[in-house]
């Protein structure tokens, strides 16, 4: 254990110190700062109309769209307040001339996922991505553009009934597991995926809101928090050991069926010891709730006699 | 019901001492005229549409609002939209779905971007919770469960005599209503501030197992419980930092302390009648939680997060037993529970170049029990006086400290490669201390090309300090390994592709695996693979006909070892689960006609095999197949129709052909097995004002 412990100091260290020496120089882009255009968006609309490639005059239905509110990128540098400036980009060039790309956004857009995400967060940075830097989706290399939609009249991701169909574009297999007989309601819209994950960045992992574990499930759940007189630890500790909270085949989302999901735990003397067989007699250790029959209690108990998880 | 609250009338008191704002001012440059602008101008639009359908439900997988009506029958509902938009960009709305049914949501929004938010929202969610059964049980007297007064008491299910004319049908059902309000309020360019109220009442039944001893039965339990959350923040953002201050408060009622049940076999022992289940406790949560970020360094990112919280909980207790021959004394008489809790974190990162990032992030989490610990005398399902138990105050710590570097060279690809170390102390338990050590890494291909490739590789090893004779419970076999303590070591891999081909069509591809070794356990779990396929593949536009086709498969085998170490027995467990779908969108199939369909199948099964005997299959199998055709009938008309098809079938021999007294000692449910289809067909007629 001892020898491990080294090996992973070792490696703290070793890549503490090799990496940065591969890495090189830091390196910035120096040259001249491009400019604005002649007319702002003047200039993008004349061409980016409703019958355009890329039309965008759905912007003027959404916030990013009031002219009539100062804190709105359209009251002030317009299209370049997000895409930057565009004076080459709209400058007369003669007929077939390609025009140098501005920068836009999205999954596979061309602009480094830095400065799309820097042109968000600009305005956009506050508690709830404080932990954004350094996420799973930030290191993943998700933009902001590529969940939320700009230039539409209603962003899905924040309409009700819209969020989960954004996540699970990715997110492939939780859509599948949400399909199975006992799911939380994510197909139905009852529940949206950023009930309990942070998308944002979190502290804890996958994404789950909460400073601890459990803590967003006792939001819905609450009366399985507790603290009862009689704690059941893993019950305490995290819901996931025995749950798997996108959807199950087994009932309560249990992750395996009792007994043997128990049986993972607790082998005591007595009945949970016992290899319960198939037989020609239905049992009442192997049938209905199994364990939970007579052990209902089984996330804590407040019964003074409840030490069992049977009161 | 519902019950009145103080808690409302603060949230906006808050919420409107907070309110105020001074705005930045923005001017464009000299000549942006944004003559092509639309001209900033009042704007309203309504929608409203009245429906009319027939449904076969319920069924209780339905993914659909309307087709998960309860009762089979005529439906008729109500959904709308109104909006006004002025023009300094506020926005006024209300949203209705599903008025007149059993799931109605209604939601009001006034938004002045970038000053203040103010929402509120009202929903009822309603589902059948549990499989339907018949009970002999019926609730009389206050809260507790009696049988009918001709019940004959027997010493098995199969000798109640009585039984059959007692049942009843019993249908658990779960309805929750969710009363949410909100406001955001920005006070010049650096405040921030919120307010959230979420209030949940959840109404309904569920079953429940009471047990005498080893003979048990299914109780239909009545719910009354209610919910009520409070968040409060206020933000600091300056140039280079931002801190957040934030207190959450949750407060749960349950208006029954208890269930109260007839004994329907013999008494074991004489007084044991009935029995007392304490049901879920009123309790408490409280945490205050400070969160910061700095980024003045143009290299240097640091973020912070501490959270100190507080759970309370302190009911009156329960008498030991029901049963008079059976009275020792509590050694208090109310819970008395609490823990504290901790959770901090503190994460820097660093660019050392433009290609290298490194990260270095460390955790603590402390739940901390102060519940005080004391010798309980155990009353043993009101039937006779057991050993004296200590309700032992368990606790755990938890540190991790990690490491991250990406390195992303002037190239389309980028690496990452983290290290990880985990340890968690657990008072009471057979493992006092564990740790896991975790390393990974990542390549990712990703650039303007229109294929981007993600694998990755990881592997952890948990060991820790030795096996103790756990504390409690007492007779523990010493060989058993409780999954979560016991020496592991896990590999796991991951592939994602995604390919952007012409005229819109995307293929992606994820695989997933992952693999658990724990031999070294004598007695437990000791072995876990999970695996997964997916596939995706879409195309069309907009304008055009949308489609997509996707598939997945998933497996899941488990291998366990139980009983005496020398003459044991292991069990081997495999869920499969398919599923695959097909989506059609097709915008103007014939002149003003939109035509949307879904299509999903999904089918699981389960094999346990003990020893080499096999237990039955478990299968399920869900079709569902939604249509939707909406026809423009004049500029402001639109007609819907929906057509939905689900069918469902189980076989769980847990559950099927079990009569009520099929049992000797578990009185059931009899619930029969799913076989379900539902057909829903709805029209809607939609008037845009």
């Amino acid at each position: 254990m001892a020898s491990f412990g080294q090996a992973l100091t070792a490696w703290f260290l070793g890549l503490g110190l090799l990496l940065p020496a591969l890495a090189g120089a830091a390196q910035t882009d120096e040259g001249a700062a491009p400019e604005l255009s002649r007319q702002g968006a003047d200039s993008c609309l004349r061409c980016h109309d409703e019958s355009s490639a890329f039309p965008v005059m759905a912007i003027f239905a959404t916030p990013h769209g009031q002219r009539g509110d100062t804190r709105s990128p359209m009251a002030g540098l317009q299209c370049e307040a997000c895409h930057g400036p565009g004076g080459e980009h709209a400058a007369r060039r003669p007929p077939g001339e390609e025009r140098p790309p501005m920068p836009h956004f999205g999954r596979h857009a061309s602009a480094p996922l830095a400065e799309q995400n820097q042109a968000c967060l600009g305005c956009h940075q506050d508690r709830t991505r404080l932990h954004w830097s350094g996420s799973e989706h930030e290191a993943g290399d998700l933009s902001c553009a590529s969940c939320h939609r700009i230039h539409a009249g209603s962003d899905p991701v924040l309409e009700r009934g819209g969020q989960n169909a954004v996540c699970v574009d990715c997110h492939r297999r939780e859509q599948a597991e949400s399909l199975l007989p006992s799911a939380h309601p994510l197909r139905s819209n009852e529940m949206n995926c950023g009930d309990c994950h942070a998308a944002h960045g979190a502290m804890q992992p996958a994404l789950l809101k909460g400073a601890l574990p459990n803590q967003v499930c006792a939001d819905c759940h609450a009366d399985k928090r507790g603290p009862f007189l009689w704690q059941h630890p893993p019950a305490s500790e995290d819901c996931g050991l025995c749950h798997r909270p996108h959807g199950s085949a087994h009932p309560a989302l249990l992750r395996q069926r009792p007994p043997w999901l128990c049986q993972q735990c607790h082998d005591q003397a007595g009945h949970p010891a016992v290899a319960h067989s198939p037989g020609a007699a239905p049992s009442a250790m192997l049938s209905l709730r199994s364990c939970a029959n007579c052990h209902s209690q089984v996330h804590g108990s407040n019964h003074p006699s409840g030490a069992l998880l049977l009161r | 019901m519902p019950r009145p609250h103080p808690l409302p009338p603060t949230v906006l008191l808050f919420g409107l001492l907070l309110a105020g704002a001074a705005r930045a001012q923005i001017q464009p440059p000299e000549g942006w005229d944004c003559r092509y602008c639309p001209e900033p101008a009042v704007a309203r639009s309504a929608l409203l549409t009245v429906g009319l359908g027939h449904t076969t439900g319920p069924l209780r997988f339905s993914s659909d609002p309307v087709a998960s009506a309860l009762d089979p029958g005529g439906l008729a509902w109500l959904d709308g939209q109104w909006q006004h938009r002025a023009a300094d960009g506020r926005l006024l709305r209300v949203d209705a779905t599903g008025l007149g049914l059993d799931k109605p949501w209604l939601a009001l929004r006034d938004v002045q971007p970038g000053v203040y938010r103010l929402s509120a929202s009202w929903q009822e969610l309603v589902h059948q919770s549990d499989a339907g059964g018949r009970t002999a049980f019926h609730l009389a007297d206050g809260d507790r469960l009696q049988l009918p007064e001709n019940w004959i008491s027997a010493g098995s299910t199969t000798r109640m005599t009585s039984l059959p004319d007692a049942l009843r049908p019993q249908q658990p059902e779960q309805e929750r209503r969710r009363l949410d309000l909100g406001a955001d309020f920005r006070t010049g360019a650096a405040w921030r501030s919120h307010v959230r109220y979420h209030r949940e009442d959840r109404m309904g039944s569920r079953w429940l197992g009471g047990a005498f001893l080893s003979q048990a039965a299914w109780l239909p339990q009545s719910l009354d419980l209610s919910t009520d959350r409070l968040d409060l923040g206020v933000d600091y953002r300056a140039k280079s930092w931002l801190a957040s201050l934030g207190y959450g408060l949750s407060l749960f009622r349950n208006a029954r302390r208890s269930l109260q049940w007839d004994n329907a076999y013999q008494p074991l022992s004489p007084g044991a009648d009935a029995g007392e289940l304490a049901l879920a406790p009123d309790n408490q949560a409280h945490q205050l939680s400070l969160a910061g970020q700095y980024s003045g360094h143009p290299r240097l990112r640091l973020d912070g997060h501490l959270a100190v919280g507080r759970l309370l909980q302190d009911e009156t207790l329960l008498a030991p037993s029901l049963n008079p021959n059976l009275a020792p004394q509590t050694p208090r008489d109310s819970a008395q529970a609490r823990v504290d809790t901790l959770a901090a974190q503190l994460r820097a990162s660093y660019q050392f170049s433009r290609p290298l990032r490194l990260e270095l992030r460390y955790r603590h989490q402390d739940r901390d029990t102060r519940t005080p610990a004391q010798d309980f005398v155990q009353v043993r399902t009101d039937s006779f006086i057991a050993d004296g138990r200590r309700n032992l105050p368990y606790a755990f710590r938890d540190d991790l400290l990690a490491m991250q570097a990406d390195y992303r060279p002037r190239a389309p690809w980028k690496l990452r490669l983290g290290l990880e170390r985990e340890q968690r102390k657990r008072d009471f338990q057979a493992r006092r201390h564990s740790e896991e050590t975790r390393a990974w890494g990542e390549w990712r291909l990703r650039g303007t090309d229109p294929v981007q490739l993600s694998a990755r590789l990881g592997y952890a090893r948990r060991d820790g300090s030795a096996f103790e004779q756990a504390q409690d419970p007492a007779g523990q076999n010493s060989q058993q390994r409780a999954f979560n303590l016991a020496d592991r070591q896990r590999r796991d891999a991951r592939l994602r592709l995604d390919i952007l081909g012409d005229a819109g069509l995307q293929l992606g591809l994820q695989a997933d695996w992952a693999d658990e070794d724990y031999s070294d356990s004598p007695v437990g779990l000791q072995a876990a693979r999970r695996a997964s396929l997916g596939a995706q593949l879409s195309g069309g536009s907009d304008s055009s006909l949308l489609w997509l086709l996707h598939a997945s498969h998933a497996q899941a085998r488990l291998q366990q070892a139980g009983g005496p170490p020398l003459a044991g027995w292991w069990a081997a467990s495999r869920d499969l689960h398919d599923s695959y779908g097909l989506s059609l969108d097709k915008p103007g199939l014939l002149p003003r006609l939109d035509v949307e369909l879904d299509y999903s199948y999904s089918r699981s099964q389960g094999r346990i095999a003990l020893r080499s005997d096999a237990f039955p299959e478990l299968r399920t199998r869900l079709h569902s197949l939604d249509l939707q055709a909406v026809w423009h009938w004049r500029p402001r008309i639109d007609w819907q129709l929906r057509y939905r098809y689900e069918r469902y079938q189980d076989a769980d021999w847990q559950f099927d052909s079990l009569a009520p007294d099929s049992l000797a000692n578990v009185l059931g449910p009899g619930a029969p097995g799913y076989n379900e289809v539902l057909h829903l067909l709805g029209l809607g007629l939609s008037y845009r004002f």
